[in-house]
């Protein structure tokens, strides 16, 4: 590979993050492996940021962080972000841009690309940053494609959460401070509301331990024994479609191709057939265990392991084991 | 009113792909189908149609096997069809994808822009979005409802933990998420109706003008490893299968006991 040099790989933080999650600082480190590579800086723009989330930053990997306005009318209008990421991106004379896979994202980071005239690649599963790639699931899951950077090409990326590790890379917090005005301009786009509709206290993405409910749950009293087991694991509760259709989660809950992609240390998979669909955005659990009552089922194939058995009364004695877990 | 949806033929999701000697997918003999996201947006637009009385012209680019999908977008009630001959599979580019399709949708006089927020086969998400940007248009991403207030679409849009209300003034670009339309089955008379119909070619050519930046990618692709499946746990009675199950999540697998 030719001799490359760049100015800056670029991180973009999820706007609609209350507090920092995980993906940015997997983000952060992961443009640290990229910019060494390329001779390149890192430059992280953040919302709101605290002091402590700050120097976290700054020890994944940022040169340098810039604060943007959370509580600005704009901060949750996707053309208004769109417009401004392009305009400074191209203020920084970013090579490299790095945006997470959630639906901020996958909003976004397109038109970013487009405003910028760069190439987009969405869904990174991984960054080599040694061999100057980045991969990415395609395929509901099935094909790996890897993209070698090279210094023609302008680059906007999703990196989708828990796909890099985040590691601290220096014990030293010297990520200098940037004072960034931002011009917000005018959006066809109206905003007119933003209803909140994740249910349980751990985001989806970012959980270490996730429990899923599918079609096997049959009605609102098979589901709670699933939304207790939740509970009890301390792990976030996602679904399949079939189950959200049903009303008993909402949409940020559904697992799979159209909805969030999981990769907890544990996945729980309760009356889950394990469609190509669902499987598209939970095959990267590091652990599954799943609960059905047909032998024949699919997620049998993915699964570590597998309880041939009704949910309904493979649920309770799971609980029951596993509320004294601690003892 | 012009609603131009965007159509997509795609591999069957359930389809074990292979390689051919030069790295690339092996298309030949694979079940085609409609891609699922532009469904939703073609239901929702033959909805409209229904409804309001709008003109709704499906739209497609690819070789002969892109076909079926106007076919089968027309026998779920599309007014007009084109195909955009493109066998030399330029358009698998994004970028001279989307200036091809916003040539079609300007030449079609389309005052909505319709098609999938992403596709199931290589979900590069962004042929839509950089339609939008081409024609000046607003967009709207991941749409799970909609409808028309005069010249105004109302949109609920998929955001991370729930859901956004965005209105944006026609003519815009909106994107399907599933949910948006449930698709209808043609019956097998609206198959046999759409076999008379004409579909409307045009060439690739006439519309790119150049190959933009993703043709510098090098893209390399492979199989992703599968998952191995590990075992179904035995037991005398259910009780025993769950204590095994708990004991090998903590033993071998070392998690939820933080190990």
């Amino acid at each position: 590979m030719g001799c490359l040099s760049m100015s800056r790989v670029v991180v973009f933080c999820d706007s609609s993050e209350t507090a920092l999650r995980n993906v940015s600082l997997e983000m952060t480190t992961g443009a640290r492996c990229l910019a060494n590579e390329l001779g390149a800086g890192v430059r992280v723009y953040i919302w709101n940021g605290t002091e402590e989330e700050v120097a976290k930053l700054s020890t994944h990997g940022a040169d340098e962080i810039a604060l943007l306005d959370a509580d600005h009318d704009m901060a949750s209008n996707p053309e208004a972000i769109a417009k401004t990421i392009a305009k400074l991106a191209a203020y920084d004379e970013a090579d490299i841009l790095l945006l997470p896979h959630t639906s901020f994202g996958f909003a976004v980071a397109p038109h970013v690309a487009a405003l910028l005239d760069a190439a987009y690649v969405p869904n990174v599963v991984a960054i080599d940053g040694e061999q100057r790639a980045i991969e990415r699931e395609s395929y509901s899951g099935k094909i790996i494609e890897r993209v070698s950077i090279t210094a023609e090409t302008r680059l906007v990326a999703t990196v989708r959460p828990k796909a890099v590790d985040a590691v601290v890379i220096t014990e030293s917090c010297q990520a200098k401070m940037l004072n960034i005005e931002v011009s917000w301009t005018d959006t066809h786009q109206v905003v007119r509301n933003v209803a909140e509709q994740l249910i349980g206290q751990v985001c989806l993405t970012e959980a270490d331990y996730v429990v899923g409910a599918g079609r096997g749950v049959r009605d609102a009293e098979g589901f709670a024994l699933v939304a207790r087991l939740s509970d009890v694991v301390g792990a976030a509760l996602g679904a399949t479609r079939a189950v959200i259709d049903e009303g008993f989660l909402g949409l940020s809950n559904q697992i799979g191709q159209t909805g969030k992609a999981i990769a907890p240390e544990l996945y729980i998979a309760c009356g889950i057939s394990g469609s190509i669909q669902h499987m598209a955005g939970a095959s990267a659990s590091k652990c599954i265990l799943a609960i059905n009552n047909d032998p024949e089922a699919p997620i049998f194939k993915y699964a570590d392991y597998g309880i041939v058995a009704d949910l309904r009364k493979a649920v309770p004695l799971l609980i029951e084991h596993l509320a004294h877990k601690t003892d | 009113m012009r609603i131009a949806v965007f159509v997509k033929q795609v591999m069957d999701p359930e389809a074990v792909l292979a390689f051919d000697e030069s790295g690339a997918l092996v298309q030949n003999e694979q079940n085609l189908i409609i891609d699922a996201y532009s469904e939703y947006a073609v239901e929702r637009a033959v909805q409209l149609k229904e409804e309001l009385g709008f003109e709704v012209i499906a739209v497609t680019i690819g070789d002969e096997n892109s076909i079926p999908a106007v076919r089968h977008a027309l026998s779920m009630g599309c007014s007009e069809a084109y195909q955009v001959s493109d066998p030399d599979q330029l358009c698998t580019i994004p970028e001279l994808k989307a200036q091809v399709l916003a040539a079609v949708a300007k030449e079609v006089s389309a005052d909505l822009v319709m098609g999938g927020c992403m596709s199931a086969d290589t979900g590069r998400a962004q042929v839509m979005p950089r339609v939008a940007e081409i024609l000046g248009l607003p967009h709207v991403n991941k749409v799970v409802e909609m409808r028309l207030e005069g010249n105004l679409v109302c949109t609920k849009s998929e955001v991370n933990d729930g859901i956004a209300e965005i209105d944006v003034q026609l003519p815009a670009v909106i994107c399907a998420q599933e949910g948006l339309a449930e698709p209808r089955y043609p019956s097998m008379w609206d198959i046999m109706q759409t076999r008379k119909k004409t579909i409307q070619t045009r060439s690739v050519n006439e519309y790119a003008t150049s190959c933009a930046s993703t043709s510098h990618l090098a893209v390399v692709l492979r199989l992703k490893e599968a998952r191995k499946s590990g075992s179904i746990i035995e037991g005398e009675t259910l009780s025993e299968v769950v204590q095994k199950a708990v004991s090998a999540l903590r033993d071998e697998a070392k998690v939820l006991w933080g190990a």
